[in-house]
């Protein structure tokens, strides 16, 4: 039926025309309470693509305080302020083309700029790796609760990862199998102790890892625990890592592979400045670092102040599990108290303003 | 794509070249929609179908008469079927002062909020149409959308008595979203989740572990949640909408025929979304309550195939029966209490329900911290849950410190659990890292086997209740 | 298949959104209208925001900004409107050409 069309196309074609179809109705109309219809179209479409672009909770508050606060408090408005029914206070139609002319002016501009700006970082390399993980699509509820309080990572600041034993280039799988050809790397790598591993994937969306149930070198392929879904197939690159160990609820350690180089364990801070992020099973969860103790040769452990195992995935001890080390930023809690004493305030003022006064007649007087 | 657009795993198993039919994405993601769509049309249209029957016996009986008894046998079975067929014939009329396009839209604005609403509710265990995250966020946010059905047919319908109902209607509507979004934010609050698969899989067990059970807090809140329910869906007493001795009809007076049922429909669609999101938040959702059923439900589940069909067909009808049960209970109340004046409904929002919804919210987060100030009750863990005696909670705050077993916990720091993650502390200004945890070292050599007995218990937390994940249903 | 749309096309849908946000709020004469067409510049910003979170190392900071944004708009519209109803009450019209006490 849509063959050749991917489903992701296929909705944003379909959110993109009723924003951009509803925000030029809304220009267009001459009534205001049709204009409030269609900004609600094209507003509600917008919301539809945050949820493509993996932005659920974003979404869901565009729905509920855009569309379901804001603009029902402009149709109050709207309301409040109408002198007789369906009256129509037109734009000449000279202004309207003027008006119209300078914004196909400034759309030009625009969509110029959009098209020929390369996408580069400021140091004007091509980005290489993108930040958007498929481990946090459609799961940023949490990071975002824990970001607005404070818990929030430094970009670009991994002081630690698990540490790679073997990789390559070209791990294939198809879309929703558990089984993955790698190549002749896995013929070199070999299971060191007792510590599982974890395939980590390379996908064009992001980083991907999945605990490894077991491998055949003769075959060349690696089985995972679990399947990975929307993905596009083909080659990409992958990493066999030793894995760290969780262990359910208390105590909260984790159990640390061997193979960290001791100058980057080093760097690691013992005062909760620095947090572990664990990828598990599909799901990124993060706790900050309280204590550690390691040594390259043995191993060592992470003391963390909150149990890494997801309430969803609480499979039993030593689950092996991708993870990054990396250093805390400030978060987002300044921001989010000023916003709130904000509001407050907003409220209050905004009430304060359209208190009932008493209203000036027609003649004039009051 | 991952997320809403995940479609449950029928999209996965339609992409899916192995195991499914191999279609392309698109067309797999259109097909299992229209799937859904078809499967909850049905709720969303059988649910006013039933209710409205339900709604006329139950008030002819409250009223000491038969309601309904010709169409369909002697209970006038089919009497909804007979009210569709007249309306359905009925002359499409639109006020010639009216905004015709804004007039014609308006019922569709009612319908499809209320209907896509029902999108993320889930029905059992695994069974909804799209197992959002953000699932009760996303019910709430879109139950808003109504307000505009509302507002644009009391506008554009060109009468005084419409406009006074609309406006009336709609204040009412957006003053109850405030205290209905801090009633359903106190199950969340304590379960940890805002996903609805979730909350429905935490109150597994026995009824004492139904959310409406947990603390006295959660069971005022269900109450507080069930008023201001029947209070957005502009129900009686609430109903000023209907108001016939006052407005004629209020919004919808100049609606006739197809799109005035249009909207009724989507009141009784909205009613029953509401009981039933009460069902699965606070009374155990499609759980039985009786462990011994559950058990072998949940063993049916497991197994997968047909008996695992029939065992999610079985806590589907529990759940439809909870919502139908609260349903009832809103036509109950219907019938016996008069009417508010518009005044009076919004002082019982605005001075009443939501101050008590504040502080419900209020007492649901300190409760864990009384619970611990004052028992001995043993603690146990499973993964992110804490079990203290028979609550339930996901966190603990950090001033009170841990009460941990002894025994394999002997190596984990004396510091405070400083869960940053859901108290408002900063980074920086961790003062309570450093205080001494007052109760924690006169306590801390527990009895090994106290902390363990929740854990024995096989029916007990969250984790045991995990369904096998299903092939494909990865996100 | 592989998605052919990515980020620009996203930019674009942002920038029509903007450009129409201007042109309501340069053309029209009812104040409401003029706040209709800055909820659309808030929203064209927002569809950036969330574009760049995706599809570049900008990550979750862009939903945060994003956040933020509706809440200051829900914020800026509430004060907005209760100016705009004082001038209602004070000049009994919400066109706003006829704001020109000041003129001249």
């Amino acid at each position: 039926m849509f063959d050749g069309i991917s489903g992701h196309d296929l909705f944003f074609w379909a959110f993109a025309l009723a924003a951009c179809g509803g925000a030029v109705a809304v220009v267009v109309s001459q009534s205001v309470v049709r204009m409030a219809f269609w900004l609600i179209v094209s507003l509600g479409s917008v919301a539809g693509l945050f949820f493509l672009l993996h932005a659920d909770f974003v979404g869901a508050a565009q729905l509920l305080i855009y569309v379901g606060g804001t603009i029902v408090l402009l149709v109050f408005g709207l309301m409040l302020t109408a002198s007789g029914p369906f009256l129509k206070i037109a734009t000449s139609p000279g202004e309207g083309i003027l008006a119209g002319g300078i914004g196909l002016l400034l759309l030009s501009l625009l969509v110029w700029t959009v098209m020929t700006t390369q996408a580069t970082d400021w140091t004007g390399a091509p980005p290489t790796e993108q930040a958007f993980d498929p481990g946090v699509a459609g799961h940023t509820t949490r990071p975002l609760g824990a970001a607005l309080l404070g818990l929030r990572p430094q970009p670009a600041s991994v002081l630690v990862s698990a540490p790679v034993r073997a990789s390559g280039e070209n791990a294939q799988m198809s879309n929703g199998s558990a089984i993955i050809q790698v190549d002749a790397a896995l013929r070199a790598h070999s299971e060191t102790g007792d510590r599982p591993s974890v395939l980590r994937l390379y996908l064009p969306q992001g980083r991907v890892s999945s605990r490894i149930q077991s491998m055949d070198a003769d075959a060349g392929t690696v089985t995972v625990s679990n399947t990975f879904t929307s993905i596009r197939g083909g080659t990409n690159r992958f990493e066999i890592v030793t894995a760290g160990n969780v262990l359910t609820g208390f105590p909260r350690v984790m159990q640390l592979p061997t193979g960290i180089a001791a100058s980057d364990m080093n760097k690691v801070p013992r005062d909760g400045s620095a947090m572990v992020q664990v990828l598990n099973n599909g799901q990124r969860t993060t706790a900050r670092i309280t204590d550690w103790e390691y040594d390259t040769d043995t191993g060592g452990t992470l003391t963390v102040d909150r149990s890494l195992m997801d309430t969803k995935n609480s499979a039993g001890d030593g689950q092996a599990v991708d993870f990054d080390i990396v250093r805390l930023g400030t978060g987002y809690l300044l921001p989010f108290e000023v916003v709130s004493v904000h509001l407050l305030v907003v409220l209050v003022g905004a009430a304060y303003l359209a208190r009932a006064k008493r209203r000036v007649t027609a003649e004039g007087q009051s | 794509m991952s997320g809403i657009f995940a479609a449950g795993s029928l999209a996965e198993y339609l992409k899916d070249p192995v195991e499914g039919w191999g279609w392309s994405e698109s067309t797999a993601y259109v097909v299992a929609a229209i799937v859904h769509v078809v499967l909850l049309i049905n709720v969303f249209a059988l649910a006013p179908f039933f209710f409205i029957w339900l709604e006329r016996k139950a008030s002819g009986r409250i009223q000491d008469r038969l309601g309904p008894t010709r169409v369909g046998g002697k209970f006038g079975w089919l009497q909804s079927l007979a009210d569709g067929v007249k309306l359905i014939q009925k002359e499409d009329l639109c006020p010639p002062a009216a905004d015709s396009m804004l007039f014609r839209v308006a019922p569709y604005l009612v319908c499809i909020s209320s209907f896509a609403a029902f999108v993320f509710l889930p029905f059992s265990e695994g069974w909804t149409a799209v197992a959002a995250d953000v699932g009760l966020f996303l019910i709430v946010a879109i139950l808003s959308l109504e307000v505009f059905g509302i507002i644009l047919a009391g506008y554009a319908s060109a009468s005084k008595w419409s406009l006074f109902g609309g406006m009336r209607e709609a204040a009412q509507m957006v003053s109850y979203e405030i205290p209905l979004a801090i009633c359903a934010l106190v199950p969340i609050v304590t379960i940890g989740s805002l996903n609805l698969s979730d909350i429905g899989r935490a109150q597994s067990g026995w009824i004492i572990d139904w959310m409406i059970f947990h603390d006295p807090f959660t069971f005022c809140t269900f109450f507080v949640y069930f008023t201001v329910a029947t209070a957005s869906c502009k129900r009686a007493p609430f109903d000023l909408a209907e108001a016939e001795s006052e407005l004629v009809g209020g919004f919808h007076t100049e609606y006739s025929g197809m799109r005035w049922s249009f909207f009724f429909m989507g009141e009784y669609a909205s009613m029953f979304l509401v009981c039933a999101l009460a069902a699965i938040l606070f009374l155990g959702a499609w759980h039985t309550g009786l462990p011994v059923v559950d058990d072998m439900l949940q063993t049916a589940r497991d197994a997968g195939g047909a008996s695992g069909y029939l065992a999610n067909l079985l806590g589907m009808a529990i759940t439809i029966f909870k919502g139908g049960l609260l349903v009832f209970v809103q036509i109950w109340l219907r019938w016996t209490l008069p009417r508010l004046r518009i005044d009076q409904v919004m002082m019982t929002c605005l001075k009443y329900l939501i101050p008590i919804s504040c502080f419900l919210f209020l007492g649901v987060i300190v409760w864990p911290m009384l619970w611990l100030t004052v028992s001995d009750a043993p603690i146990s863990h499973e993964g992110n849950t804490v079990r203290i005696g028979t609550t339930r909670t996901t966190w603990l705050p950090s001033a009170l410190g841990d009460r941990m077993p002894a025994g394999p916990a002997a190596a984990a720091p004396a510091g405070a659990w400083s869960n940053s993650d859901n108290d408002g502390s900063n980074d920086s200004s961790d003062a309570e890292t450093g205080e001494p945890q007052p109760a924690a070292p006169a306590e801390a050599p527990e009895d090994p086997a106290v902390g363990n007995t929740a854990a024995d218990d096989p029916k007990s937390g969250f984790a045991s209740r995990r369904p096998r994940r299903r092939q494909g249903g990865q996100r | 298949m592989q998605d052919v749309v990515t980020l620009k096309f996203y930019l674009v849908v942002g920038a029509i959104l903007f450009v129409c946000g201007i042109v309501c709020m340069a053309s029209k004469r009812n104040a409401i209208g003029v706040l209709m067409g800055v909820e659309l510049v808030l929203n064209a910003a927002n569809v950036n925001f969330v574009a760049f979170a995706r599809y570049t190392k900008l990550g979750l900071d862009g939903h945060i900004f994003s956040l933020f944004v509706i809440v200051l708009a829900a914020a800026e519209a509430a004060v907005a409107l209760a100016i705009a109803l004082n001038f209602y009450n004070n000049h009994l019209t919400i066109d706003v050409d006829r704001g020109d006490h000041l003129h001249g």
